[in-house]
C-alpha cells in the first residue's frame, strides 16, 4: 500500500474545521497532479496527511505556493491594505485524476434574464469609465444608433413605401366599428 | 592620427608640383574620400568575433528567449513539422478519493435548484442523545460537504455563474449549525463530566485513583437500602457520566488513541 511509504505524523486532531478547496487543473498540468487551496497555516505534512485520512488518497509528492494579493483599498477605513496571501498546494497523486466536464449548457445558472441584466450593466460601466477616462460624455453620433431608433426608422421607410398602416394587432371591435346611435344602451357603453 | 597629418602636407606638396588644377582637384576628391573611408578597418581579421572564453558551445542559444540555431540548418524554419495537439483520455478510478470533492461524478456543479434541495441542520438536543462516535462521524461528514461547496464555489466563480450563490450559503449556513451544535452538546458535556468528577471527589464512596472500579460502597449499604437510597442515587449519578459517557477529547492521549486510531490528521 501506498500509505506505506512515509511516516503519517502523530498528533491527532479530532475537529479540525480547515475548508480545503480542490482546484481545476491548469492547461497542460499533468492528470497526476492536483493542486489545492489550503488555510495559512497548513504545511504540506498536514495536507498529506489529511488527504490520506480524510480522503484515502495517498500521495507521493507535495509542493506548496504562497501567492501573493493586490494591494487594496479598504472599504471601512479607505485604507490601502494587502490581503493575506494564498495558499495552494500541488500534489503528485499516485492514481491520475480527471475533473468532470463543463456543462455545455449553463442556463440554468445564468438564466436569460440575468445575462441580459448583465449586459447592460457592462455596458454602463464601460460608458463610465470611458467618461471618467475622457472627462467628457460621448456624442449622439458617437454613441450609435438606439435600438428603438432603428427600429422606427425602419417602421418609418417601410410606411413611406408601402403606406399601409398596420399595427399587426387584432383591436377589440369596439374601436373599428361605428357608433352607434344615441338612443342605444350599448353605444353609450361602448364609449 | 599621428602618421596621417605628417602626410597630409607631402601629399599637397606633391600635388602642386604636378601643376595641374583640373588633374590635383579630382587627385585629392579622390585622396579625401580614401581617407574618409578609413576611420574603422574592414579587415576580416578585426571584425571577427571575441573568442569564448568558457569553450561553451551553446553560448547564447536558447530556447526561451528564441535565439534559434548558431548555424544555417538544411530545414526551412517553416518545414519543421509541428507537434500534435495529442492530449490522451484519461480513465479515472471511479473509486478515486477526490471523487468526494465533487456531488457526482457525471456532474461537475448543482443547479441553484438542486443547491436548495437539503435538510435543516442537526438541533443540539438532537445531538445530546448521540455518542461521541456517530458526533465525530458526523463532523468528518460536515467537513467533507464544506470542502464540496468550497470547491463548487470556486469553480462558479471561475465559470463566471451569477445565480445560486445564495443557495450555496444556505447549504454552508446549515453545515456551520450542525458542526456549531456538535461542539455545544460535547461542551455540555465536558462540563458534565467535571461537574460529577467533583462530585465524586468529595464523594467518600469514590476512589477516583482506581481507574477501573472507582465506586466502593460502603458495607453498611447493604445492611439497610431504605436509609441509604437518597445517598446511593446520587453516587450513582456522580459515577455514571464518569465511566460511560466520558468524552475522549478530555481523557489523557494513551485513553483516547485506543478509542480514535482513525481519527489521525
Amino acid at each position: 500500500m501506498a500509505s506505506r511509504v512515509f511516516r503519517t505524523g502523530t498528533k491527532q486532531v479530532f475537529l479540525p474545521s480547515h475548508i480545503i478547496t480542490l482546484l481545476r487543473p491548469r492547461e497542460k498540468q499533468p492528470p497526476n497532479f492536483a493542486s489545492f487551496k489550503v488555510p495559512l497555516t497548513f504545511n504540506k505534512l498536514d495536507l498529506r496527511d489529511y488527504l490520506l485520512h480524510a480522503y484515502n488518497v495517498p500521495v507521493l509528492g507535495v509542493r506548496s505556493q504562497l501567492t501573493q494579493r493586490r494591494p487594496r483599498r479598504s472599504k471601512m477605513h479607505h485604507r490601502i491594505y494587502r490581503p493575506p496571501p494564498v495558499k495552494t498546494m500541488t500534489v503528485e497523486l499516485h492514481r491520475p485524476f480527471a475533473w468532470p466536464e463543463v456543462p455545455e449548457d449553463l442556463t440554468a445558472w445564468n438564466t436569460p434574464h440575468l445575462e441580459k441584466r448583465r449586459q447592460v450593466t457592462e455596458e454602463n460601466e464601460k460608458l463610465q469609465k470611458r467618461s471618467e477616462k475622457k472627462s467628457t460624455f460621448p456624442l449622439r453620433d458617437e454613441l450609435g444608433a438606439d435600438e428603438e431608433r432603428v427600429q422606427l426608422r425602419k417602421e418609418a421607410k417601410r410606411l413611406l413605401e408601402e403606406g399601409n398602416w398596420e399595427n399587426g394587432k387584432t383591436l377589440d371591435p369596439k374601436f373599428t366599428q361605428q357608433k352607434k346611435k344615441k338612443g342605444s344602451p350599448e353605444g353609450e357603453t361602448g364609449d | 592620427m599621428a602618421m596621417n597629418t605628417s602626410i597630409r602636407p607631402a601629399i599637397g606638396r606633391l600635388l602642386s608640383a604636378a601643376g595641374n588644377q583640373h588633374a590635383t582637384t579630382s587627385v585629392l576628391a579622390a585622396v579625401s574620400t580614401r581617407t574618409q573611408r578609413c576611420p574603422f578597418s574592414s579587415t576580416p581579421s578585426r571584425s571577427e568575433r571575441r573568442p569564448r572564453r568558457d569553450n561553451n558551445r551553446l553560448r547564447g542559444l536558447s530556447s526561451i528567449y528564441r535565439s534559434g540555431p548558431r548555424f544555417r540548418m538544411n530545414v526551412d524554419k517553416n518545414e519543421v513539422p509541428v507537434p500534435a495537439d495529442f492530449q490522451p483520455k484519461v480513465d479515472v478510478d471511479p473509486s478515486h478519493g477526490l471523487w468526494d470533492f465533487f456531488y457526482d461524478k457525471e456532474k461537475l456543479l448543482l443547479t441553484p435548484t438542486e443547491d436548495a434541495e437539503h435538510g435543516r441542520a442537526w438541533t443540539v438536543e438532537e445531538l445530546r442523545h448521540k455518542s461521541w462516535d456517530d458526533l465525530h462521524r458526523l463532523w468528518w461528514v460536515c467537513v467533507k460537504e464544506q470542502n464540496r461547496i468550497a470547491t463548487a464555489r470556486k469553480e462558479k466563480s471561475r465559470l463566471k455563474l451569477r445565480s445560486g450563490e445564495e443557495e450555496t450559503a444556505e447549504r454552508m449556513a446549515e453545515v456551520r449549525k450542525t458542526m456549531k451544535s456538535i461542539k455545544h452538546a460535547l461542551t455540555e458535556r465536558f462540563y458534565l463530566w467535571e461537574d460529577a468528577r467533583k462530585l465524586a471527589e468529595t464523594d467518600p464512596e469514590v476512589d477516583l485513583s482506581n481507574y477501573r472500579n472507582p465506586y466502593q460502597p460502603s458495607s453498611y449499604l447493604e445492611e439497610d437500602v431504605q436509609s441509604t437510597e437518597p445517598a446511593e442515587g446520587q453516587a450513582e449519578a456522580s459515577e455514571t457520566p464518569a465511566t460511560e459517557k466520558v468524552d475522549p477529547s478530555t481523557l489523557p492521549p494513551n485513553a483516547t488513541e485506543t478509542q480514535q486510531q482513525s481519527a489521525r490528521v
